[in-house]
C-alpha cells in the first residue's frame, strides 16, 4: 500500500480549520466576557451635573478600556486552556506532531486574538449607541475615531491579546512539564508583590507592566511584544517538543 | 512483503518501573497481528510507542522506517484506537466523522455512512454522552473508515455487548479483504480474535515471549492425562506448562509437542489420553506467574 506523504503546510492548515470549529466555546467565553466587561464599563461611567441657573448639564465620561483588559485576560486564558489535557489529546486522534500542533495553535490564538480585538475595538461605537439611545445624549465629544485610528487601535490591542496568549502558552506548557507550576505560578506573582512590598521598593510587577504598557515609541513597543510573543512560544514548543500524549 | 513495524531491543522505562525490555520484532505488511498479554505487560505502551504518543527510553523503533516519535509521515499514516479517543466536545458525532475524513487520506466516508447507521447512532449526538460500549463502536468506526496503512486497535471491544463484538470482528475483517492493511489488535481474550488474526505476538514481561503464525499456536502444546507416574515418564524433562491433578492418582499436563509421532502412538498405547489444547487456555498457561495459582493465595486446601 502507498504511503500519504503529507507536508507540514497541510498539516498545520487542517488542524488550524479544525481548530476554528472544533472550538467554538473560546468565542462563546470571549463574547460573555466581552458583554460583562461592556456592563462593567457602562455602569461605571463617570457622571456629574452642572448647574446654572437655566440649565442642568448631565456630564458622562465613557469608557471601554475595562473591555479591552478583559479581552487581555481572555486571552491569557485562552493561551493555558488550549494545553490543557483535552485539547492536546484531541489533536493527536487525528493527523499531527508536536511542530505541526504547536504552529496550529499559535495560529488559531491569532485568528480568536484578532477577532477579539477587533470587536473590543468596535465596542466603542457601541457604548456611542448606547450614550446616544439609553442616556440620550444631546452632544457627543470625544476622540473622533477616523478609520486610521481604528486600524492602529486594533493592532495594538491584538498585540497586547496576543501576548497575553503567548505567556498563557508558556504557563500551559510549563505546567505539561511539571503540574507543581499550578501552585508554583501564583505563589511567585503573590511573593513577588509582598516581598517588593516588604522591602518597600517598586514591584517587579509593575516594572514588567510599564515595560509593556507605558513605552510610547509605537516601533519599540512592537519590537518588545513582537520578541516576547516569539520567545513564549518558542519556549513552550522546547518543551511540548518533548512531550509525552496520553502517558 | 516488507516490514511495517521494525522493534530492536525496544525499552521503556517509567522513572523505576521498566515496562518494555528489550522488545523486539518485526510486524510485515498487511497482516493482522494480535497482541496479546495478560494486564501490564506492555502492550498499551508498545501500541503508543509505535504510534508516537510516547517515546521509547533505549532500542530502535521503526514504523513505515522511521522512528514514529514527531513523524507526520507516522502520524497520517497509522491511527490508534482504544477507549481513550478524545475529540472536541462540541462537534457532534457526524461532524467528527467527516473531521476524521478531512485528516486521513484514505478514509472512506461512505462505510462510515454505513457503519454509524447500522449501529444506529444519532449524527446530531455527542461522544461524550454515549455509554462505554457505544464510545467504543464509534472510536471502531473510525478506525475501519480510516484505511490506515497501520491501524492499531487497543482492546478495541472494551464495553461492547456480544453483538456488536461479532459485527465489529466481521467488519473488520471484511474492510480487511477488500483494502488489505497492516493491522494490530490488542486483546487479553485471544478465544475472540483467534479467527480474525494471522499471528500471534505474545507479550510477556515487556518482551516478545512467542511470534507465530496463530495456526502454529494452535499446535505449540500438548496434553496428556492418565496415570501419573506414566504422565511423568512420557513428559520426561520437559517444561510443563500447566497440571492438574484429578482425583487420586490421574493427572493432566500440557507440555511444548516436540514429540514425534510414534512417541505419542506409544504413549497412546500406554493408555495416556492425549488431546490439544485450546490457545485460549495455552495463552493462560504461558503467561502465567512464574508460580503458583490463584488457589496458593487461599493457603492451597
Amino acid at each position: 500500500m502507498s504511503l500519504a506523504e503529507i507536508s507540514l503546510g497541510a498539516a498545520v492548515k487542517r488542524q488550524f480549520l479544525f481548530k476554528m470549529k472544533a472550538n467554538i466555546d473560546v468565542y462563546s467565553s470571549l463574547m460573555i466576557m466581552q458583554l460583562l466587561a461592556f456592563a462593567i464599563s457602562y455602569g461605571d461611567r463617570i457622571r456629574y451635573a452642572v448647574r446654572d441657573e437655566i440649565f442642568l448639564s448631565k456630564v458622562y465620561y465613557y469608557s471601554v478600556d475595562p473591555v479591552i483588559g478583559i479581552t487581555i485576560f481572555w486571552g491569557l486564558v485562552t493561551g493555558i486552556t488550549v494545553l490543557t489535557k483535552g485539547y492536546t489529546d484531541t489533536d493527536f486522534t487525528f493527523v499531527t506532531n508536536r511542530l505541526s500542533s504547536t504552529l496550529s495553535n499559535i495560529l488559531f490564538l491569532a485568528a480568536v486574538g484578532l477577532a477579539g480585538a477587533i470587536m473590543a475595538m468596535l465596542s466603542k461605537n457601541v457604548i456611542l449607541l448606547v450614550a446616544l439611545f439609553v442616556d440620550k445624549a444631546d452632544v457627543l465629544y470625544g476622540s473622533p475615531m477616523t478609520a486610521g485610528d481604528f486600524f492602529l487601535g486594533t493592532a495594538v490591542v491584538f498585540l497586547y491579546v496576543s501576548l497575553a496568549c503567548a505567556i498563557g502558552y508558556f504557563i500551559g506548557a510549563l505546567v505539561k512539564l511539571n503540574k507543581i507550576f499550578v501552585f508554583l505560578i501564583p505563589a511567585l506573582l503573590i511573593g513577588s508583590l509582598m516581598f517588593d512590598a516588604a522591602q518597600d521598593q517598586w514591584p517587579l510587577l509593575f516594572k514588567v507592566y510599564e515595560f509593556y504598557f507605558h513605552e510610547f515609541s509605537l516601533a519599540i513597543f512592537v519590537v518588545k511584544v513582537l520578541a516576547s510573543i516569539i520567545l513564549c512560544y518558542l519556549a513552550s514548543f522546547l518543551i511540548l517538543n518533548r512531550m509525552e500524549i496520553r502517558s | 512483503m516488507s516490514a511495517i513495524v521494525e522493534c530492536h531491543n525496544l525499552t521503556k522505562k517509567y522513572r523505576t518501573k521498566t515496562v518494555l525490555n528489550n522488545f523486539t520484532a518485526t510486524i510485515e505488511e498487511n497482516t493482522i497481528t494480535g497482541l496479546i498479554g495478560r494486564n501490564g505487560a506492555g502492550k498499551t505502551t508498545l501500541l503508543k510507542i509505535l504510534t508516537g504518543y510516547l517515546k521509547e527510553t533505549s532500542g530502535k523503533v521503526a514504523v513505515f522506517s522511521e522512528r514514529p516519535f514527531n513523524s507526520l509521515k507516522v502520524s497520517a499514516n497509522s491511527i490508534f484506537v482504544d477507549d481513550q479517543m478524545s475529540y472536541p466536545p462540541a462537534l457532534q458525532l457526524y461532524e467528527l466523522i467527516e473531521a476524521a475524513a478531512r485528516f486521513y487520506p484514505n478514509f472512506n466516508l461512505k462505510l462510515a455512512k454505513g457503519l454509524f447507521d447500522y449501529f444506529s447512532f444519532d449524527p446530531k449526538g455527542y461522544h461524550k454522552r454515549l455509554s462505554k460500549g457505544q464510545k467504543s463502536t464509534f472510536n471502531a468506526i473510525i478506525g475501519i473508515a480510516a484505511r490506515c496503512p497501520l491501524t492499531i486497535f487497543d482492546e478495541p471491544t472494551t464495553g461492547m455487548d456480544e453483538g456488536v463484538r461479532k459485527d465489529f470482528y466481521r467488519a473488520l475483517l471484511k474492510d480487511y479483504l477488500e483494502f488489505p492493511r497492516t493491522i494490530i489488535i490488542s486483546s487479553h481474550h485471544l478465544n475472540e480474535i483467534e479467527d480474525l488474526i494471522e499471528d500471534v505476538l505474545l507479550l510477556k514481561n515487556g518482551r516478545a515471549f512467542l511470534h507465530l503464525p496463530i495456526t502454529e499456536l494452535k499446535e505449540y502444546a500438548i496434553a496428556f492425562k492418565g496415570r501419573k507416574d506414566e504422565v511423568l515418564r512420557r513428559i520426561g524433562d520437559r517444561d510443563v506448562l500447566h497440571k492438574q491433578y484429578i482425583g487420586a492418582d490421574t493427572m493432566y499436563a500440557v507440555v511444548k509437542n516436540d514429540f514425534q509421532e510414534e512417541d505419542l502412538e506409544q504413549a497412546r498405547r500406554s493408555g495416556l489420553e492425549i488431546s490439544s489444547v485450546r490457545s485460549s487456555d495455552l495463552f493462560v498457561y504461558l503467561t502465567k506467574p512464574a508460580k503458583g495459582g490463584i488457589d496458593d493465595v487461599f493457603g492451597g486446601n
